[in-house]
């Protein structure tokens, strides 16, 4: 059954859970609140971290319980929990000179990946002895903004979707940070910036994931289509792609519950379940929280004072609904994966403009 | 003394990095010409007569000129609005459930770049009805699909 | 003639439900703004296809979608000179106070009666449901008030006529 939290009013464009899964952070406007969520009916507004002047993008925590927040102010934070329950930013030296839109911790927690607006990554490591991130850029080929980015385990590759069509895969290798990475299906010399992989797929790419077994990507685009690509063995080499269309709207995220399924959602605030392979292809399988299978719920006896005052306010008697039949009310904007077991996973959260994290079961 | 007023040069305009180049599109024929197009109007004109519409609509998908001239595109246009006005409207469905996702996308692609011509105008209740007849059936992903499709007629 | 009402308003439903898939979007060209990108056209990349939904030539709707705003401009059908007063002076009233409006545009587009700006803001806001249904709402409702205000028209001028003439009896 899925579990609902009412957190806000206003919508939530990212959001992430702590690894104990006890408390979540949200984005709201300029700050990020985190709230306890050990009694679901009841969420506790722990801390806001306040410092952005500009709305929040996204907001991401690391394996060691680092948050790195990035906002529209073309600047990114990274906040550590102190003894005394406080959080204490440290400078991040971004280097764009427009809006970041995404930020992600790489696995380990020693990096995280910046997409902007100015059509740059930027990757960002901690230097000790200055106390702060800095940044190197990775800047071609991309031609306009990034929407999204997510990591490879082995911490260098990073695949990343954006407005001009392209799903690109990067290679972010910083010597002296990151441990040479084992030759992979991805390729075998990966000095910075390398283009393990890019392919045009002509529409807003507002998502990126690799696989869990990380030999392939799925990426959603605006054009309500779900993409998988499996790489060629040969530079730059693409062995499959499968566009999948669908009757939806367009989806603005996407996470692998195991190797052959993963769930889609977007504007049409409810998640959507795919299943397939490399060779047989990807199908819609099933969807969660689906509207078509509620009932609707018919209002009964109208009392005539409600029926004058309708008649006041809207010029009709009509009587529609004023809620969507889905939990969500507004699009969803980012899922996230919650709960695995031996088989993958088994619970993920998903948050919407409607101000409300709630978590499914897949 | 210059008179020049510079508060109104636009410097963005001389920054390189400002300008959006647009990817190659694979499959396109800018080569097609006039005669490419006036054959492919005489096939569909005899796909009408035999009432085989479905094979002209397939047809003109197939041989969309996109990256022709203006004039290549227009011809091909209007061939393809005389298939469109040619069926009668409660024929419309059977026609609808023959065609692959892939053609219904090019469908509703041909019937929204008509509505937008002046000469189209006086049947465009027909193709209206195409439209709604095609979101009943499919849904709303082929009209998705257009907004976001690189190929222009 | 209202047979072709219902296809033509279903249409453009289905067109809006379509182009309403906005997000915020910072802009790329200036640091710290944040606009529609439909008003400013100069990012070719993140401007979607434009729809065109005609009923004749008298009655269209235009429908620009971006990635954070949708610009949706109705004509409304004009059939002889008094309706276009007519029009003319109705969409007047109501751009005056466009900023009640929320999403109406104070101008509109080149070739078109009325224009409104919906932004990512307002489908955070408001419910898109609610907001297809009133641009449907509008458009049906607009042709009918303009026949009621002629029909008014002409009344009031035939008794006025009547009653001036009545002195040269």
């Amino acid at each position: 059954m899925s579990i609902t939290f009412n957190l806000s009013k206003n919508p939530i464009y990212d959001h992430c859970f702590t690894s104990d899964r006890t408390h979540v952070a949200i984005t709201q406007g300029k700050d990020v609140l985190i709230y306890n969520l050990q009694n679901p009916s009841k969420p506790q507004l722990l801390t806001t971290l306040k410092h952005h002047d500009k709305p929040i993008t996204a907001v991401d925590i690391s394996i060691d319980g680092k948050i790195v927040t990035c906002s529209q102010d073309r600047n990114a934070l990274v906040w550590t929990l102190q003894p005394n329950g406080e959080y204490k930013e440290t400078l991040v030296l971004l280097r764009i000179n427009r809006a970041a839109t995404c930020a992600k911790w790489s696995p380990n927690g020693k990096k995280f990946a910046v997409g902007s607006s100015a059509r740059v990554i930027s990757v960002c490591y901690f230097e000790e002895e200055n106390d702060w991130w800095i940044s190197k850029h990775i800047k071609r080929p991309i031609k306009s903004t990034i929407l999204s980015l997510d990591w490879h385990e082995n911490n260098v590759l990073l695949a990343s979707g954006s407005t001009d069509g392209h799903l690109r895969v990067f290679s972010t290798f910083i010597k002296g940070v990151d441990a040479k990475p084992n030759p992979s299906i991805w390729g075998e010399r990966l000095p910075f910036q390398t283009l393990c992989l890019d392919v045009n797929l002509s529409s807003w790419i507002q998502d990126v994931k690799f696989s869990p077994d990380y030999q392939f990507v799925a990426g959603v685009g605006h054009d309500s289509s779900l993409f998988v690509v499996y790489p060629g063995s040969g530079e730059l080499e693409v062995s499959k792609l499968d566009k999948i269309k669908t009757s939806n709207l367009p989806f603005t995220s996407v996470i692998f519950a195991n190797n052959s399924k993963l769930i889609c959602a977007g504007y049409d605030c409810h998640p959507i379940v795919f299943e397939g392979n490399a060779s047989q292809g990807w199908k819609h399988t099933y969807s969660i929280d689906d509207p078509t299978k509620k009932k609707v719920n018919v209002v009964e006896n109208q009392s005539a004072r409600n029926m004058f005052r309708q008649m006041d306010l809207k010029g009709s008697t009509e009587q529609k609904s004023n809620t969507l039949l889905t939990i969500h009310q507004n699009t969803i904007t980012q899922l996230k994966p919650f709960q695995y077991d031996n088989n993958g996973l088994i619970r993920f959260s998903s948050s919407g403009n409607d101000g409300k994290v709630v978590i499914f079961d897949v | 003394m210059s008179f020049e007023d510079w508060r109104r040069i636009d410097v963005d305009q001389y920054d390189p990095e400002n300008v959006y180049v647009e990817d190659e599109l694979p499959d396109t024929r800018p080569n097609t010409s006039l005669q490419d197009i006036q054959s492919l109007t005489q096939t569909l004109r005899s796909s009408i007569q035999r009432m085989d519409i479905v094979n002209a609509l397939k047809t003109a998908i197939e041989n969309a000129p996109y990256g022709a001239s203006e004039e290549v595109k227009d011809a091909f246009l209007h061939s393809v609005y005389e298939v469109f006005v040619s069926v009668k409207l409660s024929d419309i469905n059977n026609f609808i459930g023959q065609f692959d996702i892939d053609s219904i996308d090019a469908i509703v692609k041909f019937v929204y770049v008509l509505m937008s011509k002046e000469w189209a105008l006086k049947q465009s209740s027909t193709l209206i009805v195409w439209l709604d007849r095609i979101v009943e059936t499919v849904g709303d992903g082929p009209i998705v699909r257009y907004l976001s499709d690189p190929y222009k007629l | 003639m209202s047979q072709s009402l219902k296809p033509y308003l279903t249409a453009v439903r289905h067109s809006l439900n379509s182009s309403l898939c906005l997000q915020d979007f910072s802009s790329q060209l200036v640091e710290r703004h944040n606009y529609p990108e439909i008003e400013n056209k100069r990012s070719p990349e993140i401007l979607l296809n434009p729809l065109h939904i005609s009923r004749n030539a008298s009655e269209r709707v235009l429908i620009e979608p971006s990635i954070n705003s949708v610009r949706v401009s109705i004509k409304i059908k004009q059939s002889d000179e008094i309706e276009e007063i007519l029009v003319d002076k109705f969409t007047r009233f109501l751009t005056k106070r466009a900023e009640n409006f929320l999403i109406l545009r104070r101008v509109p587009v080149e070739g078109y009666d009325i224009s409104f700006l919906l932004t990512n803001y307002h489908q955070e806001l408001m419910m898109k449901q609610k907001l297809v249904d009133f641009i449907i709402e509008f458009m049906e409702d607009v042709d009918k008030e303009i026949s009621e205000m002629k029909l008014f028209l002409n009344a009031r001028a035939r008794f006025v006529a009547e009653s001036y003439l009545n002195m040269f009896d």
